[in-house]
């Protein structure tokens, strides 16, 4: 029973240390998700001049991080009173679901909002140029969540590790 | 005999005006929502009812001529109202915007002022939308019914111009000749291509028109309308060509294109009377070169879609002197 009880508090510690180590890969996961979005965006908006609602719609398709957070923005458009307002509650809500899209810092969330702020509000050019900006903000955010990733989710595997090593040695 | 409920509009319109308006609208009188024209809806300003008379309106939907204690809707209002017709997505409109209106969907068309934004002399768009001119869609099926006998002669379809101030039903009589040839008429089915440079004859969203232009009608919305009728000659074939608001050079050098080509062409223009079409320049020529075999005019002496009468386009003499709700 001892040996149970410690192989699972072991494996818990470790299992911390891999949790901490996904959370740095999903918020890069998030990013290079929200990053190609965009861009299908942009040709959404420039070539088929579809509709944001529809767009999400069709962005929410992808097999990647950010389709639960246009599936969300597709339902939260309709009532909404503004494009911002809508993206902040389809973000709340794919965060929710999402842990990938959860992992997702506070200045990223931010990078996103201000570019939403403008999403819908004016012609094709002007869009795009939006779109460009948010990619060209996005890029460094991705950038460290990638070098996080791999030098602090390294880290947070290893400390698991490493951690669930020394409680067995320490209780054994 | 309108074609759908008239107080359809509450149904389809209010869901795109904010709260206090569209509360105020849906508690109006039911015989002035039935007649209802226009909404008028200004920044900071009364919001103004046409139905037809223009009547100041109230938060609780009565009609005034008080503009102190009328409804004034707010920058947030007209904010949502541009947030709602556009679909949070303005650049899906930008042709319509650089025209000054929107169409939704139901045929609607919402006519806007603001601050224009331009690039090398040409409207790009529009920012700081404060003033909406909301045009409620009727159409009026069997409006043409008087003219349509007049529009043939020896079986063959004359060119014919429809004229008449704003407001007068000019548009929605053209839309009534189009459905029924479209339907048939002289035994004979006819290929209509409607030109809607304004998407007010069709009323088309998204390129489906919203209202009954018949079986046989094609549109080309939103287009230009000289390049849209060079573009149905050459294209599409038609027996008819229905176009709204004629009045440049260029449309003149297209219709005498169309009359060339045997296709007779509908349209429409602005004024009063005939005598008044002739002091216009392109209307004038059009008329004296007789280009139109037809002219009927329109007024509002007892009611939208007065017949005033019909003319003969050569002669221009009356051939059919009305002066009743057509």
């Amino acid at each position: 029973m001892r040996y149970i009880l410690l192989c699972a508090a072991s494996i818990a510690v470790a299992l911390v240390g891999f949790y901490r180590a996904s959370l740095f890969a999903g918020r890069m996961a998030a990013i290079e998700a929200f990053i190609a979005s965009l861009s299908q965006l942009s040709l959404l908006i420039s070539y088929e001049a579809l509709p944001l609602r529809e767009a999400a719609e069709r962005l929410a398709k992808a097999d990647n991080a950010a389709a639960p957070f246009w599936a969300a923005l597709r339902e939260a458009l309709p009532g909404a009173p503004d494009t911002r307002t809508a993206w902040d509650a389809a973000m709340r809500a794919a965060k929710a679901k999402s842990a990938r899209l959860s992992s997702l810092l506070p200045q990223d969330e931010a990078v996103l909002s201000e570019f939403a702020s403008g999403l819908g509000k004016s012609d094709a050019k002007t869009q795009q140029a939006g779109v460009a900006l948010a990619t060209e903000r996005l890029r460094p955010l991705l950038a460290r969540a990638r070098e996080q990733s791999e030098s602090r989710g390294k880290v947070a595997r290893s400390l698991g590790v490493l951690g669930a090593l020394a409680i067995f040695i320490l209780l054994m | 005999m309108d074609s759908k409920d008239r107080s359809a509009w509450k149904r389809e319109l209010l869901p795109v005006l904010p709260g206090g308006l569209a509360l105020a609208l849906g508690d109006m009188p039911e015989r002035a929502a039935e007649s209802l024209e226009e909404i008028r809806v200004r920044a900071l300003r009364p919001v103004m009812v046409m139905a037809p008379e223009g009547k100041y309106l109230t938060s609780r939907g009565e009609l005034t001529d008080d503009a102190n204690i009328a409804l004034h809707a707010s920058m947030a209002d007209c904010g949502f109202i541009l947030e709602r017709i556009s679909q949070h997505s303005l650049y899906a409109i930008e042709q319509e915007m650089r025209s000054g209106y929107i169409s939704l969907l139901g045929g609607y068309r919402v006519g806007f002022c603001g601050k224009p934004v331009t690039e090398e002399g040409r409207v790009r768009h529009f920012t700081n939308m404060t003033s909406f001119c909301i045009r409620i869609a009727r159409e009026h099926k069997g409006c043409a019914d008087k003219v349509m006998p007049w529009l043939f002669r020896a079986g063959e379809l004359m060119s014919t111009l429809v004229l008449s101030p704003p407001r007068c039903g000019k548009t929605t009589i053209i839309r009534d000749i189009a459905r029924q040839l479209s339907l048939g008429a002289h035994g004979r089915l006819w290929q209509v291509v409607i030109v809607d440079e304004r998407s007010e004859i069709a009323g088309s969203c998204r390129g489906v028109p919203q209202n009954d232009v018949g079986p046989m009608t094609d549109v080309l919305d939103a287009c230009p309308k000289a390049e849209g009728m060079r573009i149905a000659l050459r294209a599409m074939s038609p027996g008819v060509l229905v176009t709204d608001e004629i009045g440049s050079q260029e449309d003149r050098r297209c219709i005498i294109d169309a009359a060339g080509a045997g296709v007779a062409v509908i349209a429409s223009a602005h004024a009063a009377s005939v005598e008044e079409a002739l002091k216009r320049p392109v209307l004038s020529e059009l008329l004296t070169e007789g280009l139109f075999g037809r002219v009927v005019v329109l007024s509002r002496a007892r009611g939208a879609g007065t017949l005033e009468g019909v003319y003969d386009g050569e002669t221009l003499r009356p051939v059919l002197v009305e002066g009743c709700a057509s």
